[in-house]
């Protein structure tokens, strides 16, 4: 028996019946995008979470729940329960084993995207994803004026923002902030260039700037003689009060833990220090539940698509007494009757796989500038990694599987009728 | 019995046959003491439907094994092979004609009758021997079927089917080919044509052809005729029995 014409006879089989085999690698090929592009989207979401913030150390706050630290200093979700004192910050800067830290004062807003108050050293330290830094697309970090704004990537795009542009800022974080700093406008000096982080949705100021906008506001609303000083006060004026958290380089990373108990006993306010990995990590075991449903589901889908093969190829059976009559005639053992129908389903299999990752593929080159911009997502057109590779022989084993169903019924029923099929 | 073992393609003794489920396990369905066929000869088996005709066939071809005596074909016994040692040998050795619905629909007219060759080197081999795409032309110049070789097997006609049919058999020369009623589709006229043709190319090639049939006038054009019945009760007498 050589099995180049069991090859061929298995095309010429499913070519002839085109629809069906059609409609069985359409389903195979959805099945397998959907699953391929569930699992690409749950990597590139964890990436883009995970790599949020990378080489940083610590992260140090007002003590409070270490997932609420991380996620209103760094997702700008949520809001600070407290804020630490400038003096605090200062005394862990100057420790010997810090290297670096970057300051962050929240609590004001634009149109629903946060306002950060930091200093130069965010973009002197700031490293995400794979180590890359901040870039500034157009324009320049804020410098000596006070009222100068950074955006990010995705605030300028959307509120079509340029530089040159001046912008009111809101008192506190709602969308619909009724209390504006409507007496200090900003000028937008510079745009950060997009990063698929939550960098991309925030404005960024200098720790001075969020100090004169709240000048007069220590009652918590403006009193319009005192906010109006703000207007022709310089940095030497402004004394830094308070700071909302903070990231921390150590000179080594020996020194973290140490680091990181000084601060939990440090003895002039509470705070609380985590390491900014390991709770992005431990989030995204509680966020990656959600992925392993769709993954679950996205199984499902696979398993309908191989049913449909199961069906076309069983139901087919019947009709093709005849043909495996015939191929007895010639020669074939049920063994060989047996393959052809395991062939069938694997080419089915394996042609839906090719069409799945292409459909993939091409969508994914339409998708990836759109999920860029509204959701952070930083995806990968990395294909037949070795997660795919996982993905396709479970698809290859499947498809073996199916044909098996048919081929031992083909078997069978060849055994049965030998030569004489009357039909 | 004056033939020799060399001498006969085919050689059945006391040959009994029935099927595990059959309820009269006391009767055989294929009770035959003697039956040889000897090289070239074209035999004629008279059988109607529930004669146990397709058992034979099947037995005859290895599909099944009897259950008790030999069946020997070109010298192999075949109740000492395995199943696909039987599969293949009947590949290499045997050309097979059914009684209607011959091809399969999918192939061309070419890929059905180059199907034996295709699947086994032998019969490569003695097709290239014979001058390879010259020889199936030759073929189905006879059969009067080579302008329907790059069509569609269902779109030949059924007369036009059995002869593609007739052309698969003898591709590749195989020893013997055995015929189940190719004509029974057949309105009378092309019937004495398509057995006139496949006569003539039995004859060419030295085919031993073993013809069965419910239609004993077609027996006339045989070297010799048995009646499935006479087989089964009693032994055949010699092998030159009924010549014609």
């Amino acid at each position: 028996m050589l099995f180049s014409t069991l090859f061929k006879i298995t095309f010429s089989s499913l070519l002839h019946r085109k629809f069906t085999s059609f409609l069985c690698v359409i389903s195979i090929a959805l099945s397998v995008a959907l699953i391929i592009g569930v699992e690409k989207t749950r990597e590139g979401a964890r990436e883009g979470f995970t790599s949020t913030v990378t080489g940083a150390d610590l992260l140090v706050g007002a003590r409070t729940g270490e997932l609420q630290l991380l996620l209103y200093s760094l997702f700008h979700m949520g809001e600070a329960v407290n804020n630490i004192r400038y003096s605090s910050y200062q005394d862990i800067a100057n420790h010997r084993a810090v290297a670096w830290t970057i300051p962050f004062a929240l609590g004001d807003s634009y149109n629903g995207n946060r306002v950060v108050g930091t200093n130069e050293n965010f973009f002197k330290h700031y490293r995400y994803r794979d180590g890359q830094n901040l870039e500034i697309a157009d324009g320049r970090e804020f410098g000596n004026e006070i009222f100068e704004v950074v955006l990010g990537h995705q605030v300028a795009r959307r509120e079509n923002l340029r530089t040159g542009d001046q912008i009111i800022i809101a008192h506190g974080l709602s969308q619909t902030a009724t209390l504006t700093h409507d007496n200090l406008p900003f000028e937008v000096v510079g745009i950060l260039g997009p990063t698929a982080t939550p960098i991309d949705h925030g404005l960024f100021v200098s720790l001075h700037a969020i100090e004169a906008i709240h000048i007069g506001w220590e009652t918590g609303v403006p009193n319009p003689e005192k906010t109006q000083l703000a207007k022709s006060i310089t940095k030497e004026d402004i004394e830094i009060s308070q700071i909302t958290s903070f990231l921390v380089g150590a000179t080594n990373r020996v020194m973290t833990l140490q680091l990181r108990r000084m601060i939990a006993q440090y003895d002039r306010e509470p705070l609380l220090a985590i390491i900014p990995a390991l709770t992005l990590g431990r989030l995204w075991e509680v966020l990656g539940q959600a992925e392993r449903v769709l993954i679950l589901i996205s199984f499902c889908v696979l398993i309908v698509g191989m049913v449909s093969i199961l069906i076309a190829l069983y139901t087919s059976l019947n009709e093709r007494r005849r043909e495996m009559a015939i191929l007895r005639s010639v020669g074939a053992s049920p063994f060989h009757l047996l393959s052809i129908l395991v062939l069938e389903s694997l080419t089915l299999v394996s042609l839906g796989l090719a069409m799945g990752y292409g459909l993939l593929a091409s969508s994914t080159i339409w998708l990836i500038p759109y999920l860029e911009a509204n959701y952070s997502l930083s995806l990968q057109l990395s294909f037949l990694t070795a997660q795919d590779l996982k993905y396709v022989s479970i698809v290859i084993l499947f498809g073996l599987f199916i044909g098996l169903i048919p081929g031992l019924k083909a078997y069978k029923q060849s055994v049965q009728d030998g030569l004489s099929v009357t039909t | 019995m004056n033939t020799s073992n060399q001498e006969s393609v085919l050689e059945l003794d006391n040959v009994k046959f029935n099927y595990p489920s059959s309820k009269k396990r006391s009767e055989w369905l294929i009770d035959i003491k003697s039956l040889k066929v000897k090289r070239g000869e074209k035999i004629f088996i008279y059988g109607p439907s529930g004669s146990g005709k397709s058992t034979l066939l099947n037995l005859l071809t290895g599909i099944l094994r009897p259950n008790e005596g030999q069946v020997k074909v070109l010298g192999e016994d075949f109740s000492k092979l395995r199943s696909t040692k039987r599969d293949h040998f009947r590949g290499q050795h045997i050309g097979y004609i059914f009684q209607s619905f011959n091809l399969i629909p999918y192939l061309s007219v070419r890929d059905n009758i180059l199907l034996p060759t295709n699947l086994h080197k032998k019969r490569k081999s003695n097709m290239s021997k014979l001058g390879g795409e010259s020889f199936l032309n030759d073929i189905a110049k006879v059969l009067g079927i080579e302008n329907d070789l790059d069509k569609k097997a269902y779109q030949m006609s059924l007369g036009g089917q059995q002869r593609v049919a007739a052309a698969r058999a003898l591709m590749g020369s195989p020893e013997i080919i055995i015929a189940d009623e190719p004509t029974s589709s057949l309105d009378e006229d092309r019937t004495e044509e398509f057995l006139k043709e496949l006569i003539a190319l039995n004859e060419q090639y030295k085919t031993t052809l073993i013809f069965v049939s419910h239609d004993s006038r077609l027996k006339k054009h045989f070297d010799r005729s048995l009646s499935l019945a006479e087989i089964q009760t009693y032994s055949e007498q010699s092998t030159n029995g009924d010549r014609k």
